[in-house]
């Protein structure tokens, strides 16, 4: 009898462990999962391609983690700094923290605008000294010659380095476009300043939360 | 004997309450199941009633009929000729055909897919419910299109703005943004149907024609004279229905084998509960047998037991549904296919008394062979005791 007792014993002990090991024990995987254990409702604008994005913004990057900020508590100094209250979809902000292995690299936020004509999706990437690490309008129906303006790399380009505390003038502070892109190159210039702000805010947020 | 009966099951609550659940647990099954497709029913019929046609006039899209064609070395249909809307509206029993030309663009790396509709007039007159948030109520140019609501907060549009389409390379201004349905509409571009025809190269073109009848009563012979037009296909308002509830059969079917599952339990637990009272209490039946009471008087104290039993955990099963029927008809819902917006959950007096009396009849079924052991006992047992 205390044999049998015995074997029970064992097959019920290695059913958990394997249970365990199966849950609790797997490495995670690079990008899916993280996503996955703190999605807290999906985001009212995706980020449609995060892996090619993390490797353009931040080459080593090996995954990032989805968090949401509430900066509710912020709307004050969030309106000064925007000049306008936040948007619904602005508060609470989807931030995409950005790792290579346990190092923070920077955060990531994609903020929908109003395109000439239609919505442009600006996916922007910052390091954690708040400057701009790369641009990518994810999705956008501009006509081909503004889409071609847009998206073109030496525009793109001459966003990154820049701050929340930067002018976004287009054709002083930012290379010019051709005229007929100017509108919607505007909308992306907003776009992205927003951006900024509230990655910065949520930066802000999270050290009050560690103190 | 009502009195004894539930002073007997007083006295081994812990058991008669385990067995109680399991009656509650499939009765409620049974019910939330009952519910569940009554309200899907419901829900999908006024859907379909609110759609305001009797039938669709569609291409021929039989897969037989297509494999024919093929080997005969004919070419595919899609669409309907635009003769067919004339054939259509000359018909007496037509009040309205409708015509509309569906294109679908999916651009699956920016994660969008454009639903363009090309309609006419006809279509605003079939959706007299359609309200338009702001802007004009109906286009004003041809170069015009009326977005839905939800497509409008997706593309951040507003009346007058520029909306462009990549794929066709067409510029359109948003004339107006329909008011929030909660139906399919909400994210679909809607623009003339000439300009429809012309952006997706589809001249004198459409997918299909929706068709209101004077009298729905001549559906059978409207729906025979239509069947003749060339390359279409008449789908009835009926058989579309039929084909949604075949959809949700398959898996109401699985369901229903679970709720006879637990229902089996519940009864195997009613029947586990008599017989284990039988063989504990034999020498107490032996003594009423031996004082007096007959066969059929203990008989009837075993069933009597047995249908209290029941009729708790059918109440309680009932009650239980009520609760927890409306949650899960919510989690259904995104595994339902085509799934109406209506509430799907809809336990009528009707359902509610089926379910209690399936649960109560099996229960007391169940009851049926240990009570019938118990009759049978012998007075003289009473001298065996202690």
């Amino acid at each position: 009898m205390k044999f049998r007792f015995a074997l029970g014993g064992c097959v019920v002990l290695l059913a958990v462990g394997a249970l365990l090991f199966s849950t609790l024990g797997t490495p995670p995987d690079v990008y899916q999962p993280a996503i996955a254990r703190r999605a807290v409702g999906a985001p009212l604008c995706p980020w449609r391609q995060p892996k090619a994005d993390m490797q353009a913004f931040f080459p080593t990057a090996t995954r990032f983690e989805t968090r949401v900020a509430i900066l509710s508590s912020m709307l004050g100094s969030l309106r000064a700094r925007l000049g306008r209250w936040p948007a619904p979809e602005e508060n609470p902000i989807y931030v995409h923290y950005v790792f290579a292995g346990p190092r923070l690299l920077g955060r990531v936020a994609v903020q929908r605008v109003r395109g000439q004509f239609g919505a442009i999706e600006v996916v922007i990437g910052v390091n954690e000294s708040g400057q701009v690490r790369g641009v990518h309008l994810q999705r956008l129906r501009e006509p081909a010659a503004i889409s071609r303006a847009l998206l073109s790399q030496p525009w793109l380009s001459s966003l990154c380095g820049k701050t929340s505390r930067d002018a976004f003038r287009l054709g002083a502070d930012v290379p010019q476009i051709t005229p007929g892109a100017r509108t919607s190159a505007r909308a992306v210039l907003k776009g992205v300043r927003s951006s900024l702000i509230l990655l910065e805010a949520a930066r802000e947020l999270d050290a009050t939360n560690h103190r | 004997m009502i009195l004894l009966a539930l002073r007997n099951l007083w006295r081994r609550p812990l058991r008669h309450v385990l067995a109680l659940i399991g009656i509650a647990v499939s009765v409620a099954t049974l019910a939330c199941l009952g519910a569940f497709g009554q309200g899907y029913r419901d829900a999908l019929q006024s859907e379909l009633n609110g759609m305001g046609m009797q039938m669709m006039l569609v291409p021929l899209g039989c897969p037989y009929d297509a494999a024919a064609r093929v080997l005969r070395g004919k070419t595919l249909e899609f669409s309907l000729p635009q003769s067919a809307l004339l054939t259509a509206r000359r018909d007496p029993a037509v009040s309205l055909a409708a015509p509309m030309l569906m294109a679908v663009v999916p651009q699956v790396h920016e994660g969008r897919t454009d639903v363009w509709v090309g309609i006419d007039q006809s279509t605003r007159q079939m959706k007299p419910w359609w309200k338009v948030e702001t802007g004009a109520p109906w286009f004003t140019g041809k170069n015009e299109v009326i977005l839905g609501a939800e497509a409008a907060e997706l593309e951040m549009r507003r009346p007058g703005d520029l909306f462009y389409s990549p794929e066709t390379h067409r510029t359109l201004r948003v004339a107006g943004i329909l008011q929030r349905s909660g139906t399919a509409d909400d994210s679909l571009f809607f623009v003339p149907l000439t300009t429809a025809q012309a952006m997706f190269h589809q001249t004198d073109r459409i997918t299909a024609i929706a068709v209101q009848l004077h009298d729905p009563q001549q559906t059978g012979a409207a729906s025979t004279r239509l069947q003749t037009i060339a390359g279409a296909q008449v789908v009835t308002l009926s058989e579309m229905m039929g084909t949604f509830l075949n959809l949700v059969g398959a898996v109401k079917t699985l369901l229903f084998s679970l709720a006879i599952v637990a229902l089996t339990i519940g009864a195997l637990g009613v029947f586990n509960t008599l017989l284990s009272i039988v063989v504990e209490r034999r020498s107490e039946l032996a003594m009423m047998r031996a004082l007096g009471a007959s066969g059929p008087q203990i008989f009837a104290l075993l069933t009597l037991e047995s249908a209290i039993l029941t009729l708790g955990g059918g109440v309680c099963g009932l009650i239980m549904s009520a609760f927890v029927g409306r949650a899960l008809a919510s989690v259904a819902r995104q595994w339902v296919p085509l799934s109406p917006n209506e509430v799907l959950f809809k336990l009528t007096p009707n359902v509610a008394a089926n379910c209690f009396l399936i649960g109560l009849g099996v229960g007391v079924l169940a009851g049926v062979v240990p009570a019938w052991q118990a009759s049978r006992l012998p007075p003289a047992l009473a001298l065996n005791a202690d």
